[in-house]
């Protein structure tokens, strides 16, 4: 080929799965799945290193794993972007047969011996490995130089995953042209942005992703071309090998009951036989009942037994019913209704699972499941329509696409007595900007603090600080007067800008959120929008508590602010006067010593002050005549 | 007069027929390449064996590496699905195999363990005398 191979080259799209990733691109007028040199359309996600040769990536890698599993990584995509602290991290390296060591600044770096020289690899370079690898798989198919690429993320990923996906990417020479939600490229598959066009009527999908080792389920709006992820759910460790383990228990009691033999001692032939009931599992799919024999499998016993679909079901009904609880609780989230849902489209290998199929069905009253398309390959699928998209290829279906993305998670700042202010509520479409207007807490405020939170309880102490900056040099006024224009950016790619403007002095400020400080892994998430629930009550109290201390300032405020008003002060006694002022003087004490008070403490507090004024009032009417009265009528 | 006839029914017989036996052939064709994999990891059992009998060592991820390989032939065995002789000749396998592990599992205790003639032979050991013996059969 003496032509130039570079201009020609197709974008390609890219589904970087957490154990087996796909490629596919725009030709011919339709989305081709590259097979690779092993005619495989599915490549393990998996990268191994060894004392004599090169490193070996996909299909090669899986199949040394066994002899060589301590240098063989995989499930990178579990790792990328996170911190060696976070706690799903911590959680899957006692499952990893590789190592994992803490890197600079809390990164996670595998540790592996390549050659015999020891090294470290941080998650991204392993990503970009195996994009490196399906791009080859790519180009030796298109016979051309592949340079850009659309690479899927789940729906949940964080900034700094996302990120760090594109950093492998660019390490593997690609230039990514879009990181595609996964739900989305699936919907993308299927042509339902074209469904939604021609009844001119957003249409709401279902994302059903089922596969080895994660669950996700997203919900998204699709309106003219645009997709709104409108929320997302699932489990992050909940997939195939989680039935083919619960078989292998099965089977495991089977055997110790007919042979009175326990295998659990003897974890080759426990290799032996969970290899054994993922093929079992597959022809479940298909038929309704299979045998399953393995030889010698343990003390030269052979072990020959029968499975039906029925039983499969039964041993597997408490992870299905987790599924679709899932489903509901997404549901909810996103506020619709069964019979809102347009479309439910299926994702993943496990989605094959007749029962998972049925279920579904049934929970959305017998509608027709998406599962024309290969489950596996559906991501990779959507994302080559949209790589064709983007470099202005493809057809007229595919020209008229357009995207949208959300924020995960509410961002707002924190207001007197610990209160976060929300500014913009989790699952907005970005980019968006908002401008929300603070206002000054105290006489003479010099400047303000903003701290800015993200999560979705209402004490800003439970979320998590995102950031803060200072807005200085305020015009000295009362209470209230001096206001502040805040201002919340979100850009395309996620990042948050806050500004805050004094409009009179034209005083700035503003704190740009970078990557490193902020975001949350998908745990934390999780754990922030699962609190929010729990916590509702109490979320509720705190509420009421803040509202009872802000009534509680702002009624101290106001009696200093007669007390010093000449008018009044005048109509009073000097001793009266001393009297309130010191009243006063230790209210706003115990404000500031009790911002954690609870709400009874609130309350009888301002009771206490009240009782206190009325005395002040009733001396002060019994000294000097009625003019107190104006003050205590005024001040409620 | 002669007319040719098509008979569907023995042709579909015949057809299935075909097939099976072409499904027989592929698995008898399996298990013999398996089978002379095996014949070459058995070879290195071997040779580790006359090394470690002679209170020689063997670097443990090689041991380590030939029992993963030898699993991996059994899973591939475990993969077969036959009825019948061949059934046999698989079960024959899977012993062979299994026979073959115990023996590493066995090689593999007794080279951890300090012996007092290690000095002798530390030249012998460690040195990867298995892949000149590859060639080496059964």
């Amino acid at each position: 080929m003496g032509r130039t191979r570079a201009c020609e080259a197709p974008a390609i799209g890219i589904d970087l799965g957490t154990t087996y990733s796909c490629v596919a691109v725009w030709q011919n007028n339709r989305v081709e799945i590259i097979v690779n040199e092993q005619g495989n359309r599915t490549t393990p996600s998996c990268v191994a290193f060894s004392d004599v040769q090169d490193c070996l990536i996909g299909d090669a890698a899986k199949n040394q794993i066994a002899m060589n599993s301590s240098n063989t990584v995989f499930d990178a995509k579990r790792l990328i972007g996170k911190r060696f602290h976070d706690a799903t991290v911590q959680k899957d390296m006692k499952v990893w047969p590789f190592k994992i060591a803490e890197g600079i600044c809390g990164k996670p770096k595998i540790e592996v011996s390549d050659k015999g020289v020891k090294k470290l690899f941080a998650a991204e370079d392993i990503s970009a490995m195996v994009l490196t690898k399906m791009k080859e798989v790519a180009n030796a198919y298109l016979n051309a130089d592949v340079k850009s690429a659309v690479i899927t993320v789940p729906a949940y990923f964080d900034d700094l995953q996302r990120q760090a996906t594109k950093d492998a990417a660019a390490a593997a020479g690609l230039d990514v042209l879009r990181l595609l939600n996964e739900p989305t490229a699936a919907a993308i598959a299927y042509r339902l942005d074209q469904k939604a066009t021609n009844r001119g009527r957003p249409i709401n999908v279902l994302i059903f992703d089922l596969g080895g080792g994660t669950f996700d389920v997203s919900l998204v709006t699709i309106n003219k071309g645009t997709f709104e992820v409108k929320a997302v759910g699932g489990d992050t460790h909940l997939g195939g090998e989680d039935f083919d383990n619960q078989m292998v228990k099965y089977f495991v009691e089977e055997f110790n009951r007919k042979e009175g033999k326990d295998i659990t001692t003897n974890p080759r032939a426990l290799g032996r036989l969970r290899v054994a009931c993922e093929k079992a599992k597959r022809i479940l799919s298909s038929t309704t009942f299979t045998s399953i024999e393995v030889d010698c499998l343990h003390d030269g016993v052979d072990f020959s037994s029968k499975i039906t679909r029925a039983k499969f079901e039964e041993l597997n009904m408490d992870y299905f019913n987790n599924c679709m609880e899932t489903v509901q609780r997404c549901m909810k989230d996103a506020q619709w209704d069964n019979n809102m849902v347009n479309e439910v489209v299926l994702v993943g290998g496990s989605t094959r699972i007749p029962k998972v199929q049925q279920m579904l069905q049934e929970y959305f009253d017998g509608k027709n499941l998406c599962k024309t398309i290969n489950p596996d390959e559906a991501v990779a699928y959507g994302a080559a329509v949209l790589a064709a998209n983007m470099s202005g290829k493809g057809n007229k279906m595919v020209k008229s696409l357009v995207l949208l993305d959300v924020i995960p998670l509410s961002l707002g700042h924190e207001l007197l007595g610990q209160f976060m202010r929300v500014v913009i509520p989790k699952n907005t479409p970005i980019p968006i900007t908002k401008e929300v207007i603070g206002v000054t807490i105290e006489d003479n405020q010099p400047s303000f603090r903003f701290k800015v939170y993200q999560g979705e309880r209402s004490r800003s102490t439970d979320n998590i600080l995102i950031g803060e900056f200072v807005l200085r040099n305020l015009p000295l006024a009362p209470k209230g007067v001096t206001k502040a224009n805040i201002r919340y950016d979100v850009d395309a790619d996620g990042i948050l800008k806050v500004s805050a403007e004094e409009p009179l002095t034209g005083q700035k400020n503003h704190i740009t959120i970078t990557k490193d400080k902020r975001r949350l892994s998908k745990e934390e998430t999780d754990k922030m929008l699962q609190d929010a629930k729990r916590y509702k009550a109490d979320d509720e109290d705190y509420r009421k508590k803040r509202n009872a201390y802000i009534a509680l300032d702002y009624y101290v405020y106001n009696l200093k602010t007669k007390l010093n008003d000449d008018n009044i002060r005048q109509r009073l006694s000097q001793e009266d006067i001393k009297k309130m002022d010191d009243v006063v003087q230790e209210a706003k004490e115990w404000l500031k010593t009790n911002t954690l008070a609870e709400i009874e403490a609130i309350v009888n507090k301002k009771k206490e002050l009240d009782s206190k004024r009325r005395h002040g009032a009733r001396t002060s009417s019994s000294s000097g005549g009625r003019p107190k009265k104006v003050v205590t009528i005024n001040i409620d | 007069k002669m007319v040719v006839m098509e008979d569907p029914l023995s042709q579909e017989r015949r057809f299935l027929e075909m097939r099976k036996n072409a499904k027989m052939e592929k698995a008898v064709k399996l298990i013999s390449d398996i089978s002379f994999e095996v014949d070459r990891l058995a070879g290195q059992v071997s040779a580790f064996e006359s090394v470690i009998s002679k209170g020689g060592k063997v670097a443990e991820k090689t041991l380590l590496n030939v029992i993963e390989l030898l699993m991996n032939q059994l899973l591939k065995l475990d993969g077969i699905t036959v009825d019948g002789d061949v059934k046999l000749q698989r079960k024959i396998q899977v012993n062979r195999i299994q026979q073959y592990v115990e023996t590493m599992d066995a090689l593999k205790l007794r080279n951890s363990t300090p012996s007092s003639n290690v000095e002798a032979n530390q030249t012998h050991g460690g040195t990867q005398p298995q892949s000149k013996r590859t060639a080496h059969k059964r």
